[in-house]
């Protein structure tokens, strides 16, 4: 609860039984071959057993560990006696990796002070690994001594720390290594340690295994012990192996531009003038702060030793790692800020090691430049400003010991304010506020009561959700459509078959592939993707509408992003029933859907006219008020073809931020008419090429103050009508508002239209 | 009156007698049958007693022919009647059948993801918050930099970016609104933003590059993080019921500070540990914290006087925490057979 989040945490214990600390009593080789050894090893109340090993380090007096027959080793291997010519091998010596212990598998794994005979499961005994999250805030707890000064805080506890006795020689530093620092705006400060006589060979059993249970990966005592403080103090270190810096030199400088670099990876990399790099006399040496170079790695061969403790600025470090795109345990802590002020202690820290487990030397002092010192600054906290913003009173006593737990040093306290100096591990705690998370941290969030009162201005509460939308997505949900919602992302397929002008398809720089490589410039692609997964899933009938942004480039850098309403219909017109098998669905019914739309919403009726749309085969611009507000058609065959729908689709699109504009917001009641109306059914003999729409408008014209209703009822061609011709026939309904209307008034309107009709397009009523 | 005409009467009224008896003891329509053919066939007692009527007096036969009709009648009427009981209605009309299925109407339904998301909306429309809405194609500074997320910064890692020309890129969260309705208003402002945002994770079961979330803002003189519990509590009970408790733990936003991730107590196990919480009895939903007054700085108010907080939630992981749903990408695919569930 303090911001730490365990993500994970996992026992861990021995995967073997049986395995007992032996020790070598004797060795030789074994006849007929040239690398197996015969070792009488004493296991002492166990007894004394004959093993053939071929591991180089069995010599007599080592303590290994001896897996007897019948032992169970990880993976479920188990133990058996072996026969190797005349000689039987009572178990076997085994490696850390034989045990799953570590990686390590190229040698027996040798016991310091182990009794012969004891059990080695127990030896190793059960640890606890912990994954925790760290906040990019928080470069202090990057190391085990910054969580545990967090949890020694919280618990009111004290914290041991690892206090570096460094046993220096009497050679000074400064008579091998020299350091020049000439960027020291990226290089505040710099240290360098010089370690001689150094044995390279496997780190001790525990520091390998503690490293490896962390995910890192043993390799020599020298590294092991670099990522090992790292790990503890959160200061990453480099060990370059001295006798391959020429001139026992180091310069911290940029890379020349262009300039080429293999790191240890063996990885080359071209670098630029803004990288910061390690240099000795001659040449770079390492990329600083982010990875060493091949050139000075440390090797089994190595006997000397430089050691670089360093603080670098974090953003210097950030900008490296992320043109070159490397990613390292140390850049990681270096560009979230170690501690200027532990770099020694870190330094000591590992030279304490590196004598203990190279049995280096390692000469008096450190070489240090750091021409500015970083100072623990000062900060104020006004108890007032604490309960202003938390809304909880904290007594004054607990706020000064969450502080110094936290290793604050607070200089003065009163009721009004206290003033504390902040340590350099903390560059997070910057200002007042930084400080009142802190105490709200280790008061506990949860201690913090949830205020209910609800102080609420009400002329603040002002706008919801667009209720027209809402009304829109009622509307079409009313019809059959069911709502979508498609990704933002197009194929470069998809998006150049809906626009009619590609160039100003907005692109993503850093796509996920070229599949989502493209922002929608219409929800018409995104909707027939769904409709043909539909399909493919045997879901034939089809009806999806969806609502959201839609985007075009309007010229270098500047976009142009709008809200569209789109549907779709294709299969079956309505839902199979026993009653009989529906119709396919068609043109009309899209049409049919936004007529619907516009008049629920607007109160207009929607006007169309042909437009030619590469995506559609045939379609139609819809407008309402003279205002053109989107399209309704039918997909292109050719264009369904290449999305592999093998059925017709209809769709329209609709811009909603036109559209919008025109909902009718008020609405005045009109009389529901009290008077009976005439009605009066004309069937007309049209000429194909005339119009419906052409029709309805002159009987409309012609039909007088108390035509009402006009309503196309049937359409008919074939028998009894002649070739070229079709029949429309038409309800009409005339009403007035104050009386009722005699079938002689009606009479002369209907001869007046018929009058208009036959002299304006030629129809004429059908013959009967 | 002659004795034919007598006799024909007689058996008239005889026949009717046993013909009411007949019939009360017919319980088939098969039975049924039979006394029709025994009364009303060709040659059954009716067609009998027409038979005999030309050896009538002219006179008498009338009366006689009248009381034979009478029986005709009252005989066909008792057989339909009895029909109609024995509930045949003729072998060549159909049964209605109700149990057949009723007309399926053809109705669709908002997408399951936008009905959390106005449920979310409309909780805190009710409380005070006007909703607001700003581009999804954001400038770096509305998404970054006014957020106190400088050029730079290790918390962009956090964000895996989509990025256009010049210095726009998709928003990766609603945390703009914020910026954008601050500049345009002094304090009070209670706002939030529902909306679609952007990151570059590759799709899996819980990772989609689109998708939404409703950020909320609060500022004002004495708004306090006690405030921010109280509005998380009142959403949380609103949203899953009455006993759902809430949960804040430390955390870090370069826009809030004090920072929190908040859970809410698992409504499915009420607390007690399930599949659903993963047995931890909470349930992990989002972040908030106090507006960081460097974030004031930008839109120029003044922390000394105001204080405020702001707090996010991503609506995919509600949806799926309410309706049990364990693949994001459901929601994207649009398949009717999801979508009409909801």
């Amino acid at each position: 609860m303090l911001g730490l989040e365990v993500e994970a945490f996992e026992k861990i214990s021995p995967q073997f039984e049986g395995v007992v600390a032996a020790r070598v009593v004797s060795v030789k080789p074994l006849s007929g071959s040239d690398h197996l050894l015969v070792a009488e090893v004493d296991a002492g109340p166990t007894g004394t057993f004959t093993v053939v090993s071929g591991a180089p380090n069995v010599r007599p007096g080592a303590v290994g560990v001896l897996a007897l027959p019948g032992a169970k080793l990880p993976g479920g291997k188990e133990v058996t006696e072996r026969r190797f010519g005349d000689v039987t091998s009572s178990g076997m010596l085994c490696s850390e990796a034989e045990l799953g212990l570590t990686s390590r598998a190229d040698e027996l794994w040798l016991l310091d002070d182990a009794e012969p005979g004891a059990d080695v499961a127990q030896l190793v005994g059960e640890d606890w690994v912990y994954e925790i999250g760290v906040t990019p805030n928080r470069p202090d707890c990057l190391g085990t001594v910054g969580i545990a000064r967090e949890l020694a805080a919280y618990y009111g506890l004290s914290l041991r720390v690892p206090q570096p006795q460094v046993p220096e020689s009497q050679e000074s530093v400064s008579k091998f290594v020299a350091v020049e620092v000439q960027d020291q705006e990226n290089c505040p400060r710099y240290t360098a340690r010089y370690l001689w006589d150094v044995t390279v060979r496997p780190s001790p059993f525990w520091m390998a295994r503690r490293l490896e249970l962390t995910g890192m990966r043993a390799i020599n005592n020298i590294v092991d012990v670099t990522n090992y403080v790292m790990l503890e103090l959160g200061q990453p270190l480099h060990a370059f192996d001295y006798d391959l810096l020429e001139g026992g030199k180091i310069v911290v400088r940029k890379a020349s531009e262009g300039e080429e670099f293999v790191t240890l990876d063996g990885k080359l990399h071209k670098l630029d003038a803004d990288t910061l790099m390690i240099c000795d006399a001659q040449q770079p040496v390492a990329i600083a702060g982010v990875m060493g170079g091949e050139n000075s790695e440390v090797r089994p061969e190595t006997r000397r030793i430089l050691l670089e403790s360093a603080y670098f600025k974090p953003e210097s470090i950030r900008r490296t790692r992320r043109k070159l795109a490397i990613n390292t345990e140390s850049s990681y802590r270096f560009e979230r800020g170690v501690d200027p002020n532990g770099v020694v202690r870190a330094s000591d820290r590992a030279a304490e090691l590196m004598a203990s487990t190279a049995s280096a030397k390692v000469a008096a002092g450190v070489i240090d430049v750091y021409p500015q010192p970083h100072e623990p600054w000062q900060l104020t906290l006004r108890p007032k400003r604490v309960v202003q913003v938390l809304g909880a009173e904290i007594p004054l006593s607990k706020t000064t010991s969450i502080l110094k737990g936290l290793e604050l040093d607070i200089e003065s306290t009163s009721d009004e304010q206290i003033a504390v100096r902040v340590p350099t591990f903390r560059p997070d705690l910057t200002r007042e506020i930084d400080l009142i998370e802190e105490i709200a941290r280790h008061y506990g969030y949860d201690s913090i009561e949830p205020d209910l009162r609800a102080e609420i201005d009400q002329t603040l509460a002002g706008r919801g959700r667009d209720r027209w939308l809402d009304r829109a997505r009622d509307l079409l949900t009313a019809m059959g459509f069911y709502e979508a919602v498609n990704l933002s992302f197009l194929s470069t397929l998809e998006a150049k078959s809906f626009t009619t002008e590609p160039d100003r398809l907005v692109r993503v720089r850093n796509p996920l592939g070229e599949e989502l490589a493209w922002l929608r410039p219409s929800l018409l692609p995104g909707l027939l993707a769904s409709a043909v997964r539909n399909i493919n899933r045997r879901t034939e009938s089809v009806m999806l509408f969806e609502h959201g942004k839609v985007f075009s480039r309007r010229g270098e850098g500047s976009y142009e992003e709008h809200t569209a309403l789109a549907g779709l219909v294709t299969g079956a017109f309505a839902l199979r029933h026993w009653r009989g098998s529906p119709r396919l669905v068609d043109f009309y019914d899209a049409k049919g859907a936004v007529e619907t739309l516009l008049d629920r919403l607007t109160g207009e009726k929607a006007n169309f006219a042909p437009v030619e749309l590469p995506w559609f085969d045939l379609s139609f611009s819809v407008a309402v008020k003279d205002r053109t507000v989107g399209v309704v058609g039918q997909l292109a065959e050719s264009l369904l073809q290449k999305f592999e729908c093998e059925q017709s689709v209809f769709a329209f699109e609709l811009s909603w931020d036109d559209l919008r504009d025109l909902c009718r917001e008020e609405r005045v009641y009109k009389p529901v008419p009290r008077f009976p109306a005439v009605v009066q059914d004309l069937a007309l003999l049209v000429d194909e090429q005339v119009s419906a729409g052409a029709v309805e408008e002159v009987i409309r014209k012609h039909g007088g103050p108390y035509l009402k209703h006009v309503e196309l009822f049937d359409l008919y061609r074939g028998k009894q009508i002649p070739p070229g011709k079709k029949s429309l026939a038409y309800t009409l309904r005339f009403q007035a508002d104050d009386r009722t209307l005699t079938e002689d008034e009606v009479r002369e309107w209907i001869d007046q239209i018929l009058e208009a009709l036959k002299s304006e397009l030629g129809v004429v009523l059908r013959p009967r | 009156m002659g004795q034919e005409a007598d006799s024909l009467l007689n058996d008239v009224k005889t026949a009717r007698a046993s013909f009411e008896q007949e019939i009360a003891q017919v319980d088939t329509p098969e039975q049924l049958d039979q006394l029709r053919i025994k009364y009303l066939g060709r040659k059954g007692a009716v067609a009998g007693f027409f038979s005999r009527l030309p050896k009538l007096d002219p006179a008498e036969r009338p009366a006689a022919g009248n009381a034979i009709n009478q029986l005709k009648q009252f005989v066909t009427k008792a057989i339909e009647e009895k029909k109609r009981s024995l509930g045949s209605t003729g072998p060549r009309k159909p049964v209605f059948d109700a149990s057949l299925p009723g007309t399926p109407f053809r109705i669709g339904s908002r997408h399951p993801l936008l009905q959390v998301l106005d449920e979310i909306v409309d909780i805190f429309a009710s409380m005070g918050f006007s909703v607001e809405t700003g581009p999804e194609i954001e400038r770096d500074y509305y998404n970054f930099e006014a957020l106190n997320i400088p050029p730079d910064h290790p918390s962009r890692d956090l964000q895996d970016t989509f990025y256009l020309e010049g210095d726009k890129l998709l928003r990766t969260h609603t945390s703009p609104v914020q910026i954008r309705t601050m500049e345009k208003q002094r304090p009070p402002v209670r706002m939030i933003a529902p909306g679609r945002c952007f990151r570059k994770d590759t799709p899996d079961a819980t990772h989609s590059p689109t998708f939404h979330q409703v950020e909320g803002l609060c500022v004002d003189k004495n708004v306090t993080f006690a405030d921010l519990k109280g509005v998380i509590l009142a959403f949380a009970q609103k949203l899953f019921g009455k006993d759902v408790r809430i949960r804040f733990r430390p955390s870090f936003f370069p826009f809030t500070e004090p920072s929190a991730e908040y859970d809410f107590s698992c409504p499915m196990c009420g607390g007690k540990g399930c599949r659903v919480c993963k047995y931890t009895g909470w349930l992990e939903i989002s972040g908030a914290g106090m507006v960081d007054p460097a974030v004031f700085g930008f839109v120029d108010y003044d922390p000394e006087v105001y204080t405020g907080y702001a707090f996010g939630m991503g609506v995919e992981r509600i949806a799926m925490l309410k309706h049990m749903i364990g693949d994001i990408r459901l929601f994207y695919e649009n398949d009717i057979r999801f979508l009409s569930q909801f």
